[in-house]
């Protein structure tokens, strides 16, 4: 534990110190600015609105920050050789990944308050209401899906030789899961014979990340998400994250490390 | 510097962290109770051989170490000598176990080189070294000595001495990324001496440094030999290898040439070290 | 940086932040009466946009116009893959803009689970349907329709020529006193871009109509509304019956409020083909002859 807490420290300096956080946190700053800035019918009580404009970003934003940061972890470990000395102390290729996977999790969890708590002062300014126990649930549901992402990124890293091509293709498989995921089945029931039984596998498979976007919810004021199933979907995410941590320890486990 | 070295060398101890001083330890945790078992050679390699998968076309796979045995006791400053390719930095790479051997043995204390436990009494200096570059050096010791469990005051301590030891306790706030190549790689030799390691493995120690600096390095070698550690080193500089080896082993193409001391072996085929060494590499004189 | 510490790094590193900030809102200020300013220059902002996205606006367009309408039924809203076998045919689009023409559902069909999703099939679906919005109500509380405008304002933006959003957003502008004035003036630039549409000039009228008790500027908005559709008829462009019944419908109540019977069974007498209750009008028109005599 102590190891992994020791590189998971590492990993969160190196966030802290890089712009990228502070970049995309300005840039959804000031857009959510901007756009509640513009003049809509002279009316300034207007919400929904920003609060999906906001939320938007916020999705883009933690998203971009959880899979750029995840993607290079171990390609810069090897690129930068930093790999060796660490890997020559008593440090198991585990207790590695586990380590970043944490780091960037951790990353993850301190954006995503710094985000909600604009968004919260952004909102609560114009309707004077802060359901403070939705926005928990929604914030503890991103971060359960990013964590999912973290870990099918790690994996990705050990697979895909390049940064950019496991980043691009985690992108891609995650907006497709957001977008189709939860209608693969209503697809497979109009299809026949082999496709229908390979898109019914691949529905039963995947993350099923969409659970996770509670932004309808909260711009809608629907109120609390019923606490049973919302901590169904929690275990959900976390067996999903230690099944794609498990593939990246045994993926990582047995490659040769050259110098 | 002789604070630095006041640990008494023989007394066996699992890194320096609290783990250590929990009295149940040693009944839970196997490869440690074999640490407190006496063990005369360090380093172990048996019948070693390690096959990469081949680029060259209509070669499946290349040997990089065949064969290859040898034993390193306690306290020995070892000399592993070779030309480029010939396998040193691969023996090495399996003994620290980033790579796996196809077949044979290795292992460090009498355990397996595959178990992280393996490592918590050594030390490894790269041959090339690049570290975190958003980190200070006081940091990366940091970093490196919470991996070795070392208390957070005897850390402190131990940062202080190796910072100072390796002369870069002026610099120990500035970013890595700034440092000069030797300041880097004097940095490289702090981390491998924060835990205080019983074996220092280094890969070409003293390469790419000026004369100054490879005096450095060997007068921090000599210093580890009189405090009893055993130094396992790869390196090109012949002189240097005579000036600091107790023993030394010539590897060509994967395969252990000879091994014995100094003495031993120019003695044994009537030339110094440097011909002995281009004899055995194949170079032929004009 | 050679010669800087990492503190002094770290202390650039937070005044970097901090000047970010300053600078976001700042520009956050300075923006703003822009924002305002450029309201009155709208065409010329319409047209730097539309140039800017090409001809991808109007799926924009389209797109934020669906949204309005999920936004009205509080996100409870079917997706594609969402309509059952029989429900195909409904566009999306349909129920705020029905609303819009009193023509929305019954309060008896709200509030349920919604039916569009039909049952689940497997445990993930189920799952699933805890965490979106699956209740459905509408935004018909007042202030609560406010929230579907800036969607429909942004759709008119992006494609001029969607006369639906213009009229939608008009009548929840007209419904709310305190912004029914805004309806005018967008109105007004819809009918610019669009000026053969009766829709439009219908509920042009009916703001005179409703809001401004202008009963005469009212009037001659619907005859020109009436005669649009008549053109577009002629044109055999095939304008919307009920539409057309509708704005036939102001015409006869128009002239009831003004007391000209002659010009109500005229209005009567064009209404009776295009409604879908013929007896009802023509019961109408028996009763203001019977009348008259």
């Amino acid at each position: 534990m102590n190891n992994i807490f020791a590189i998971a420290t590492v990993v969160l300096k190196e966030m802290y110190r890089r712009k990228d956080f502070y970049v995309l946190f300005v840039l959804t700053a000031l857009i959510t600015l901007v756009m509640g800035s513009v003049n809509i019918f002279h009316d300034d009580k207007i919400v929904r609105y920003l609060k999906e404009v906001c939320l938007l970003l916020i999705w883009i934003s933690s998203l971009v920050i959880a899979i750029t940061t995840a993607a290079r972890q171990i390609p810069a470990e090897r690129e930068s050789r930093t790999i060796f000395p660490l890997l020559a102390k008593p440090v198991s290729r585990n207790q590695l990944i586990v380590g970043k996977f944490v780091g960037c999790w951790i990353a993850c969890a301190l954006a995503l308050i710094v985000f909600y708590a604009f968004f919260g002062v952004i909102t609560g300014a114009r309707e004077h209401f802060w359901p403070i126990a939705t926005y928990f649930q929604a914030v503890f549901f991103q971060w359960i899906l990013l964590g999912i992402v973290l870990a099918m990124v790690l994996l990705g890293s050990l697979v895909f030789t390049a940064v950019s091509s496991n980043a691009t293709i985690c992108f891609i498989v995650v907006f497709g899961i957001m977008l189709l995921g939860g209608h693969l089945h209503k697809l497979a029931a109009n299809m026949h014979g082999v496709s229908a039984t390979i898109t019914s596998v691949i529905y039963f498979i995947i993350p099923h990340l969409e659970f996770y976007d509670l932004r309808d919810w909260i711009i809608h004021d629907h109120g609390l998400v019923a606490w049973g199933p919302w901590g169904l979907a929690v275990l959900y995410g976390l067996i999903y994250s230690a099944i794609f941590l498990g593939f990246a320890c045994l993926a990582f486990r047995r490659k040769a490390l050259t110098l | 510097m002789a604070e630095f070295f006041s640990t008494p060398k023989n007394v066996v101890h699992v890194g320096h962290g609290g783990r250590a001083k929990s009295p149940h330890f040693h009944f839970h945790f196997s490869p440690i109770y074999l640490y407190s078992c006496p063990v005369k050679a360090v380093v172990e390699i048996k019948d070693l051989r390690v096959e990469y998968p081949s680029r060259e076309l209509g070669q499946r796979t290349k040997v990089a170490v065949n064969g290859l045995s040898l034993q390193v006791a306690a306290g020995e400053v070892f000399g592993f000598l070779g030309p480029n390719g010939a396998g040193k930095t691969t023996t090495m790479n399996v003994l620290l176990g980033f790579v796996n051997p196809t077949s044979g043995s290795a292992s460090i204390f009498g355990v397996d080189v595959q178990q992280p436990i393996a490592r918590q009494r050594i030390g490894y200096l790269p041959e090339l070294t690049y570290y975190y570059k958003f980190l200070n050096a006081e940091e990366l010791l940091r970093f490196y000595a919470k991996i070795f469990n070392i208390p957070e005051r005897e850390r402190e301590i131990r940062i202080d001495e190796v910072l100072k030891l390796v002369e870069l306790d002026h610099a120990r706030k500035r970013l890595i990324k700034t440092y000069s190549k030797g300041m880097q790689q004097r940095a490289g030799l702090a981390q491998a001496l924060i835990n205080d390691p019983d074996l220092l493995i280094l890969d070409e120690p003293t390469s790419g440094l000026d004369p100054l600096g490879r005096m450095k390095v060997r007068e921090i070698i000599q210093r580890l030999k009189e405090r009893g550690k055993t130094v396992f080193f790869s390196s090109h500089e012949l002189g240097e290898v005579e000036t600091v080896c107790d023993r030394v082993a010539i590897l060509c193409q994967g395969e252990l040439k000879t091994e014995g001391t100094v003495a031993e072996i120019t003695a044994k085929h009537q030339m110094n070290l440097e011909r002995v060494f281009l004899k055995i590499v194949g170079y032929q004189e004009e | 940086m050679p010669g800087i510490s990492a503190e002094g790094t770290d202390v650039m590193s937070k005044l970097i932040l901090a000047l970010g900030f300053v600078s976001t809102f700042s520009l956050a200020t300075w923006l703003q009466p822009r924002f305002a300013a450029m309201h009155g220059n709208q065409s010329e902002n319409q047209s730097a946009l539309a140039a800017m996205m090409g001809d991808s606006r109007r799926l924009f367009a389209q797109q934020f116009f669906v949204k309005a309408d999920a936004y009205f039924h509080s996100g409870a809203y079917p997706g594609i893959f969402d309509a059952k076998s029989g429900d195909t045919n409904k566009a999306p689009d349909v129920d705020m803009a029905d609303a819009a023409h009193g023509q929305g559902e019954s309060d008896a069909e709200l509030g349920h689970e919604s039916s569009y999703l039909g049952r689940s099939d497997d445990w993930i679906e189920k799952l699933g349907r805890n965490f979106f919005p699956t209740i459905h109500t509408h935004l018909d509380k007042p202030g609560q329709a406010r929230e579907i405008l800036p969607w429909l304002k942004l759709s008119a933006e992006l494609d001029p020529q969607k006369v639906n959003a213009y009229v939608t957003a008009s009548y929840w502008l007209r419904h709310d006193p305190k912004h029914a004035d805004e309806a005018e003036p967008f109105l007004r630039e819809g009918l610019r871009a669009n000026p053969d549409s009766y829709e439009i000039l219908l509920e042009l009228g009916k703001y005179y109509g409703e809001n401004k008790k202008d009963p005469v500027r009212a009037r001659n908005l619907f005859e020109l509304a009436w005669a649009k559709w008549q053109q577009q008829k002629a044109a055999e462009k095939k304008p919307d019956e009920l539409m057309g019944s509708e704005i036939l419908g102001e015409l006869v109540r128009n002239a009831r409020q003004s007391g000209d019977t002659q010009r109500q069974l005229h209005y009567l007498e064009l209404l009776k083909p295009l409604a879908t209750d013929k007896d009802s009008v023509q019961k109408q028109i028996d009763a203001l002859n019977a009348g008259a005599k």
